[in-house]
């Protein structure tokens, strides 16, 4: 519990219409899908925030944070609230930053190709924007959330997505950053230009950090002609290690935009999302299949089109082989991006008033490990009797697996503990990562020195402590990690 | 919208993985555009039902809050198309406030709209004959097309029943009205009365059960979404075997007709209103109930020139009047609607065409208020104009 006097100092600084604590408002703001199931058995899984305050400047957030240090208050920022890794749950009260009110394009600058934005603004709306200018720029390193996620929580996430394996993730964009540190120091990481090796690269602290180094209040990224066109060929496998080597095959050729791999389940899941926003367009659904985007000039991406069609036509595993109309490529990848809500249309509500299984699980393997890690996959799904579906940027051996149960009973939450830490397990002994882009947050955080090693981490606290020594930002996440990360398990 | 029972919106919510890509700024009339409460958005208002229901001690029934963002959504169903999980979310808020409601935690003015419609049979607690324009309606008791005009048009927009009483004379068509009709209590349900539901219009339904027609034609979206998905099992027993449909997809089957007019129509529309035409897809019709292309296929036929909205059909905006907001929160319904005609503005139009009593008076109203120089006609006063 904040005290009255601390709460009527932050609305001096913040202005009352920008702040609440009223208990509807707070428990909005205090629950993500992991801990909403979670808390229908275990208590300690209801968060609740003290206070949310949007604010509207540098300034404000400097005097947050000054105070928050004075009165060891805790500080969780928020973009829109679509991570999937708890990396804002209030876990132990404390003020929630909310960003969407700070959300002003400050500048596009055509010339210099950079444009500079407050953290709130969307990274659709930039886009819009940027799409307007002269034959059109982008910044593709969009994740599927790219509809709805603000700029500050991609930066804080180190977000990147089904274009990664051409273009990167959003470091990538990022040139100059202005951050409030946990200490209370304003600081400017970066510059202008494109390259710069002076100096240790301090700006790559903050960026994929999670906000427990410091909030970002402005950023400068730079953006990209628009290519002139896109194209998306499909095509159906019979299994999954005919779909990985033909991922193979195509890398030999090219560098494709996007390389996405979807289960008969995700398929399915896709087709109902399909049948309500674009029916004319409808996946087979076969064991896996994979959609290979295209990016470039009109002849040049026609061409490597063709060559991949021709791929697929001469591999006999393959069948359903299609080059998709502009239309059809539009709503295959906006079905894509939801592809892991749209798997929870599968479900029958009507049956159990229970929770879904909700851990999105988030791994990356090395390309060459990406098949054993599915037979392993489907070993321990078979041993635990559990349905699920897999989606994933198949060129960076990055996988999401989504079970699809309904939670019944606490056996049930266990089984899915025992899922998430069997999977860590597999992950580390391909030599792989617990997280490849939702991020740590409170459900991955325990798991860090598993793949840092112990003095990975204890580097990564010592940096914590000069950032933020009263460990007042967004506490419980990443290197500071909370036994409530840890996913209740057969075991405990 | 469908009438769902507790543990169905249960298991529904459960569903919704707070993936946020339901609230999309001002396509949700309640989402507050300039502070952005996540408990204005449609994700934040599921969660406000689902404590509401797992967790009784937090006492959210009680809470001004959570009354204010539950009774402000308009049950306009722009979520529900947006969300990928397929989360049906004006039913869950649906529920939401029937739980206030249980708390008398409800706005004021649902309450004079629920004693109206018991006492006096329509929302608006109007007692003057209801059919006087057309008592030969009624006492035609033969016919096997029931008219249904619901209450916005008996007693608020008159000229939509009777423009569409003409067209069915045009057509030579055999039909009765109601000799009992109520307001169907469409809006009870959704402003969380629904526990009302069956005693309100069980007089009515027996009516129907009693000289059962072959078809009950509608003009008002509201209304027959209402018999057709909110209505409970034992109400539509009632009327089970009668063809339910929307006035638009009656005119269908009369396209060739139309177009035998067309040249007359084409004539008169040179001189009768103000063009460009902008077609409003009322959320009732278009989204309740999948009607898109019926109203199009009309003015295409006749060769009717319109614009669209840059959002239409699946994706069309509200014009904030529905789920008894205009009523609790006559000045943010407003609000909405002027955002509506702010877009209108932008495009040029200059008359804005629809098939729902409710969004031509909402429109109507602040049109007048704010002296926008705008008209607005349903379909078939257009039609009537055009034929007659
Ligand atoms: C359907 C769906 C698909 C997704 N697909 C992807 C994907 O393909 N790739 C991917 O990477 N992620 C994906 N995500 C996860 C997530 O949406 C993204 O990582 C997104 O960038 C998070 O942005 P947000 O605005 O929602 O931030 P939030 O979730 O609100 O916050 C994210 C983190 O940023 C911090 N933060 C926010 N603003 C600031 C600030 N100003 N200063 C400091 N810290 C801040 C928060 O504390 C938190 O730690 C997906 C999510 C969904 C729902
Ligand atoms: S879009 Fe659907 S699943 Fe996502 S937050 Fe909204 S209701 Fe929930
Ligand atoms: S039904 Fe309409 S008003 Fe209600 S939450 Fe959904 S989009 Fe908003």
């Amino acid at each position: 519990m904040i005290e009255t006097s601390i709460i009527n100092k932050i609305k001096n600084i913040i202005g009352n219409r920008y702040i609440s604590n009223d208990p509807v408002e707070l428990y909005c703001y205090s629950h993500d899908y992991t801990s909403r199931a979670l808390s229908w058995i275990y208590d300690e899984y209801q968060f609740m925030a003290d206070l949310i305050i949007k604010p509207r400047n540098e300034i404000q957030i400097k005097e947050i944070v000054d105070l928050a240090n004075e009165e060891y208050i805790k500080l969780i920022p928020r973009g829109a609230g679509t991570s999937f890794g708890g990396q804002f749950l209030p876990i132990d009260g404390g003020v929630v930053i909310d960003f969407s009110v700070m959300n002003a394009i400050l500048e596009i600058n055509p010339e210099e190709h950079y444009a500079v934005v407050e953290p709130g603004v969307l990274y659709k709306d930039l886009g819009h924007e940027l799409k307007k200018i002269g034959r059109g720029y982008w910044i593709p390193c969009n994740p599927g959330s790219a509809e709805v996620c603000t700029i500050g929580g991609m930066i804080a996430n180190n977000a990147s997505g089904e274009s990664a394996i051409k273009y990167g993730t959003t470091r990538d964009y990022l040139l100059n950053l202005k951050a409030v540190l946990g200490t209370g120091q304003k600081v400017q990481f970066g510059s202008l230009v494109k390259k710069s090796v002076s100096g240790l690269d301090l700006l790559s602290l903050l960026v994929g950090s999670e906000g427990t180094l410091g909030i970002i209040t402005e950023a400068t990224l730079k953006f990209k002609a628009l290519p002139e066109t896109f194209i998306t060929v499909i095509a159906s496998f019979d299994s999954k290690k005919a779909a990985i080597e033909m991922a193979g095959k195509i890398q030999e050729y090219i560098t494709p935009m996007s390389l996405e791999i979807a289960d008969q389940a995700v398929l399915s899941g896709m087709n109902l999302y399909l049948s309500r926003i674009y029916p004319k367009l409808s996946l087979k659904v076969s064991t896996v299949a994979l959609f290979v985007r295209l990016d470039g000039d009109r002849e040049t991406t026609g061409i490597h089109a063709q060559k991949i069609k021709e791929l697929f036509m001469n591999d006999k595993n393959a069948s359903d082989v299609k080059i998709l109309t502009e239309e059809e490529h539009e709503y295959l990848w906006k079905s894509r991006d939801c592809s892991g809500p749209s798997l929870l249309r599968l479900l029958r509500p009507f049956r159990n008033a229970a929770p879904y299984a909700p851990a999105i699980l988030d791994f990356a393997v090395p390309f060459s490990k990406i098949f054993s890690f599915f037979e392993a996959l489907s070993q321990i799904m078979k041993e635990n009797n559990l349905g699920y579906g897999i989606v994933g940027h198949l060129g960076d051996g990055n996988l999401h697996i989504n079970t699809t149960i309904s939670l019944k009973s606490e056996a049930d939450f266990k089984k899915i503990g025992d899922l998430q830490k069997t999977l860590i397990d597999q992950t580390m002994s391909l030599g792989g990562t617990i997280t490849a882009e939702h991020g740590c947050g409170l459900w991955k955080a325990p798991y860090l020195p598993l793949e840092h090693g112990k003095e990975g981490v204890e580097l990564m606290k010592k940096i914590k402590q000069v950032f933020d020594p009263n460990n007042i930002l967004n506490p419980g996440k990443m290197i500071s990690p909370s036994k409530l990360g840890y996913f209740p398990t057969s075991s405990n | 919208m469908k009438n769902l029972n507790e543990k169905q919106i249960l298991g529904i919510i459960w569903k919704c993985n707070l993936c946020g890509f339901c609230p999309k700024d001002f396509e949700c009339p309640g989402f507050d555009l300039e502070t952005r409460w996540e408990s204005s958005m449609a994700r934040g208002r599921i969660s406000i039902v689902h404590a509401i229901m797992q967790n009784n001690e937090l006492g959210f029934q009680y809470s001004p809050l959570a009354k204010e963002r539950l009774f402000s959504c308009t049950g306009c169903g722009h979520c529900f198309y947006a969300c990928p999980s397929g989360i049906d979310i004006p039913s869950i808020i649906t529920l939401g406030k029937k739980k206030l409601v249980d708390a008398n935690n409800y706005p004021e003015t649902h309450k004079l709209i629920l004693d109206n419609i018991k006492q006096y049979g329509n929302p608006f607690g109007e007692t003057s004959p209801r059919d006087s324009a057309w008592p030969e309606l009624k006492s035609n008791t033969e016919a096997n097309t029931v008219y249904f005009p619901g209450c916005m048009a008996i007693y608020r927009l008159p000229e939509v029943a009777l423009d569409t009483i003409a067209l069915f004379n045009k057509f030579g068509e055999n039909i009765r009205v109601l000799q009992n009709e109520t307001c169907c209590s469409g809006v009870l349900y959704r402003t969380g009365h629904s526990t009302q539901l069956e005693e309100v219009t069980k007089s009515m339904i027996n009516d129907i059960n009693n000289n059962p027609p072959e078809r009950i034609i509608f003009t008002c979206p509201g209304c027959l979404e209402t018999f057709k998905e909110i209505y409970g099992s034992e109400l539509k027993e009632k009327f089970k075997g009668i063809e339910l449909i929307h006035f638009s997809e009656y005119l269908i089957d009369k396209l060739t007709d139309l177009k035998n007019n067309s040249d007359e129509i084409a004539a008169r529309l040179e001189n009768i209103l103000e063009k460009p035409i902008i077609w409003h897809d009322p959320c009732h019709l278009a989204r309740g109930l999948g009607i898109y292309e019926e109203p199009r296929r009309i003015l295409d036929t006749l060769n009717i020139p319109y614009i669209e909205f840059e959002y239409n059909r699946e994706n069309a905006n509200c014009c904030g009047s529905g789920s008894g907001v205009r009523s609790a929160y006559p000045e943010f319904s407003e609000e909405v609607t002027a955002q509506r005609l702010e877009e209108i503005k932008q495009l040029g139009a200059k008359t804005i065409l629809t098939a729902c009593p409710f969004c031509e008076y909402q429109y109507k109203a602040v049109i007048e208020k704010n002296g926008v120089a705008l008209e607005v006609l349903d379909l078939n006063s257009l039609l009537t104009k055009l034929l007659f």
